[in-house]
């Protein structure tokens, strides 16, 4: 059974990815109660970014990294200010910002096509290919460690920011109701950009590591953001750890359900303890 | 000429397409996006039953609207749980769960492959082989389901429909069983999918999942929105909108190599704009 | 917008389209020019197969425009972008039919090739088809099928990877499209044992399935793969560390650039292939004729793919000497008989409408391909 410690890496391998769509998409679920599927465009956003400045401007990897980021934070950003901030004031109802983030969604994606063509693309260079590493008899490579780092490092960094700073005491407060905060004297708008900031860096953090990991392809947004929305409400939806724990719990399924179903089915079975749960317990494993 | 009527059947498959889905949408307010799903099972059951079995069309279009409707009520059984965006995301799960079986089920579908060599409908000797005489059956295919759906947006049952969407609890406690009507409505508006699915497999005569993708829901949403919520003709128009603007865009001739990105990013250009400035649609009554 | 608007925007929309579908059929056919309909994928998946074909045909048709056509008639290529959807690729054709009616059909992948055959039998026009499946022609009598064939390309590759005992335990690692659902027939021919690890088409992580693989005692993975899903196998194989190789169908798709870009030369040795097609096109005869020939070039674009645009074109050209473009029995008949042409894929002609090539095994050394047979 010498697979296994393989299977087992491989799992928090794909569950870090997962875990970090989770986070970022979870962090903005909390604040605005809205699934924003424009999360998945963002995440792309941000390898692309990296793409561009690292292999067709020649940058360094660490500035490009840095500015991938704020780039994905920043268009985040901006759809909250000019699109998700007008629905809002109008009373939308959440069904109104999902399809208008599904616009979003949809044209991100058609644009980052037209400007980076469909083909496949990788961040490495091979100076800095990845170095692996031996653990308990399976390999790990270098950016794998980070990514999982990552995970770990943000998702304690956002549970503190939420409680423990002032911060994150507003963004509790307009999560459990907007219009109370606002009369209470919080800028509202102020706070809820900033989240989104936040979340989208996050989102682009991840798309950053695929890219590094594996490659880059304009569509793979959506199929990222649906695996890091299953993690969401397997672990709890608006559930910092929930949405970690529902991410490592997807990957752990998809790894070890290959061992004895065919890989074909690995989609089918995400979606399918998907819905296991929502028929068990669709509150998810944390409450919020 | 010839063009013209290729266009016009593809616009009569999709208005039982799109109609059916207002009634769902637009009419009970419950956003589903596995609408191509039951299109899909129409189309495949449809094509089975008459390549492997020898059925004649109409049987084997009968037996699939069938099953797309049973497949729907157990769909609709499982959603009827979930609310507004839980419901649209577990919608968006059975319809890749249903895409990724129509895909890797190799020896019923032939999977990515497809079926070809679909034969066209006959009835009584004759055959529908020259695409006007399609037109006609497709038409007046189209013109039944409308009028059937017609007939239950004005009927009370109708009324009971908007009442859900308006206020379900409200319904409920006046003793109404809301989930029997919800599962009711999903189930038919699936068969009509069905047939639509069934016209569509005979008249190109070949499918393959990729047609009955999570792509294909979205892009009939947005004809309904469009169109306009919880109206019919709203639907139609929409539905005409829609296939006409892949050949305007012809006529406008863009680059070769971006037009179906292009495409794309009007559709997520339309939608948000659609939510920003007129949420009910260009002829509709409600707001998502 | 009250509702009257729009209905009045609607109508004259309608119109619009009305008048728009009545002028075009009153086009005016040129009969001086052999028009060839394309419908490809220039944006979206498959791409970056579609655009550097497009590319080579274009290149061939100036060429031959250049120096004055076929009996005097130019060359005109239409291309249509298609996604690799059938409802798509049939709404194209008719479109094409419907307006420019052009002579002969090219297409390039099976989704599209197997719903427009049909309609294209139906309307006696030749098609030819650069998919890997035979059953194009095997359906339509006006079909050609060019490109690689799996079937009989893995069959040959896995007959040397055995005859050469490169293997003591062989795999595939596959999706489930047609390419390599024909290959997996193919290669159990030679080799009836044959571990299979299956994924869907889109999947980039094998990680698990390579372990899998690795643990069944597998040493050689065969399979046809897209360059990207290549890419992947080849990374995760090397930063695993297990010691399979790979067998390419085809040799080209495997070991482009970006492989190079994130796994070291070393241990891509003794990697293998099958092609008949000029692997690393730009530094080919043919690439380096091309690009002297044609000097703005996007050489991104060249690839194997522009090699067979450009050859397919070169032999219409031989086959329209002797035939006029609207008799469709001639022109294929015409094309499967072509002799001696300016074949730059090795070309040795048709068997039943299929394309055969001269197939070329290759393996991988000191970074580059070596011919072994």
């Amino acid at each position: 059974m010498e697979m296994v410690p393989q299977f087992i890496i491989n799992s928090i391998i794909a569950g870090s990815l997962y875990a970090l769509v989770a986070l970022g998409f979870n962090f903005i679920y909390g604040a605005t109660k809205f699934f924003n599927l424009a999360h998945g465009a963002i995440i792309i956003i941000g390898g692309y970014t990296v793409y561009f400045f690292s292999k067709i401007l020649g940058w360094p990897a660490i500035p490009s990294i840095i500015i991938g980021i704020l780039f994905a934070g920043l268009i985040g950003y901006l759809s909250e200010r000019f699109i998700y901030r007008k629905l809002r004031a109008r009373k939308s109802s959440h069904m109104i910002m999902l399809v208008s983030s599904l616009g979003i969604l949809t044209a991100l994606q058609a644009i980052l096509t037209i400007l980076f063509t469909n083909r496949f693309q990788t961040l490495n260079k091979l100076e800095n290919v990845n170095t692996t590493f031996n653990f308990f008899g399976g390999k790990i490579t270098e950016v794998q460690i980070f990514m999982f780092l990552a995970t770990i490092i943000i998702m304690i960094g956002i549970v503190i920011l939420l409680r423990f700073t002032f911060f994150g005491k507003e963004v509790k407060a307009i999560d459990d109701d907007e219009e109370v905060a606002k009369t209470v004297g919080i800028n509202t708008n102020y706070i809820i950009g900033i989240v989104f900031f936040i979340g989208s860096a996050t989102a682009g953090l991840a798309g950053i590591f695929q890219g590094y990991d594996i490659g880059l392809e304009p569509t793979m947004g959506m199929s990222l953001l649906l695996k890091g929305v299953i993690a969401s409400i397997i672990g709890g939806v608006g559930n910092v750890y929930g949405g970690v724990l529902g991410a490592f719990l997807l990957g752990f399924v998809e790894n070890f359900g290959i061992w004895k179903i065919s890989g074909e089915w690995k989609d089918a079975i995400a979606f399918g303890l998907l819905i296991v749960f929502l028929i068990i317990r669709p509150s998810g494993i944390f409450k919020k | 000429m010839e063009y013209l009527i290729h266009l016009a059947i593809l616009f009569s498959i999709y208005v039982p397409l799109a109609v059916s889905l207002n009634l769902v949408v637009g009419y009970t307010g419950l956003l589903s996006l596995t609408h191509a799903a039951f299109y899909g099972i129409g189309a495949y059951v449809t094509t089975l039953l008459m390549i492997n079995l020898g059925f004649g069309f109409f049987p084997a279009l009968i037996i699939g609207m069938i099953l797309a409707g049973v497949l729907a009520f157990l769909f609709g059984l499982v959603l009827s749980r979930f609310r507004d965006d839980y419901y649209a995301l577990v919608s968006f799960g059975f319809n890749i769960i249903v895409y990724s079986i129509l895909l890797n089920w190799i020896k019923l579908t032939n999977g990515a492959l497809g079926i070809s060599g679909i034969p066209r409908p006959q009835i009584f000797g004759f055959v529908f082989n020259s695409n006007f005489s399609f037109l006609l059956l497709s038409l007046a295919f189209a013109l039944i389901v409308y009028l059937v759906s017609s007939y239950i947006a004005h009927s009370s049952f109708g009324r009971l429909l908007k009442g859900i969407r308006e206020d379900e609890k409200v319904l409920a406690v006046f003793g109404y069983n809301t989930t029997l009507f919800k599962l009711t409505i999903f189930s038919l508006t699936a068969t009509m999918a069905g047939l639509a699915g069934g016209l569509f497999a005979t008249y190109i005569a070949f499918i393959d999942p990729s047609s009955f993708s999570l792509n294909e829901s979205i892009f009939i949403l947005v004809i309904i929105i469009l169109g306009g919520m919880a109206n019919l003709r709203g639907s139609i128009a929409g539905a005409l909108f829609l296939i006409l603007l892949p050949e305007i865009l012809r006529l406008v001739g863009f680059p070769v190599d971006i037009a179906a990105q292009m495409r794309q990013v009007i559709y997520g250009v339309i939608l948000v704009a659609l939510m920003l400035y007129r949420p009910v649609g260009l002829m509709g009554e409600y707001k998502l | 917008m009250n509702k009257k608007t729009a209905w009045i925007v609607a109508i004259v929309f309608l119109l619009i389209i009305i008048v728009w579908g009545i002028s075009k059929d009153s086009q005016v056919k040129n009969k001086n020019v052999i028009k060839l309909g394309v419908v490809a994928t220039m944006s979206g998946a498959g791409a970056n197969l579609g655009v550097p074909w497009v590319g080579g045909m274009q290149a061939a048709v100036d060429e031959i425009n250049a120096k004055g056509g076929v009996n005097g008639k130019k060359f005109e290529l239409d291309v249509q972008p298609t996604a690799i959807d059938g409802a798509e690729s049939v709404n194209t054709v008719r479109y094409l039919l419907a307006n420019n009616n052009p002579d002969i059909f090219f297409v390039l992948f099976q989704v599209s090739a197997a719903a427009i055959n049909p309609i294209l039998k139906e309307a006696k026009k030749p098609l030819f088809s650069l998919s890997f499946s035979r059953s194009i022609p095997e359906k339509n009598p006006y079909a050609i099928k060019g490109n690689f064939d799996s079937l009989t390309g893995c069959e040959q590759l896995t007959q040397y990877t055995k005859d050469n005992k490169k293997y003591k335990q062989l795999g595939v690692l596959m999706s489930g499209e047609d390419y390599n659902v024909k290959c997996l027939e193919g290669i159990k021919k030679v080799e009836p044992n044959i571990k299979e690890y299956h994924y869907n088409f889109g999947q980039t992580d094998f990680r698990s399935l390579l372990a899998k693989a690795n643990h069944d005692g597998v040493d050689v993975l065969e399979q046809v793969a897209i360059d990207f899903e290549y890419l992947a196998m080849f990374k995760q194989i090397n930063e695993l560390g297990y010691k399979i190789k790979m067998a390419c169908n085809t040799a080209s798709e495997c070991m482009t650039g970006q492989v190079k870009d994130v796994v070291p030369a070393k241990n891509l040795e003794g990697t293998m292939g099958i092609d008949f097609t000029p692997i690393n096109t730009a530094e080919s005869d043919f690439g380096k004729t091309f690009l002297k020939n044609h000097p703005t070039y996007d050489v991104k674009n060249l690839t194997n793919y522009t090699a067979m645009g450009y050859d397919s074109i070169e032999l219409i050209s031989k086959a329209m000497e002797s035939c006029k473009a609207d008799d469709p029995a001639c022109v294929v008949d015409a094309i499967t008989k072509v002799k001696d042409y300016n074949s730059v894929i090795g070309s040795e002609g048709f068997i039943d409408r299929v394309q055969q090539f001269k197939m070329n095994i290759y393996e991988y050394n000191n970074g580059n391909w070596a011919l072994k047979q």
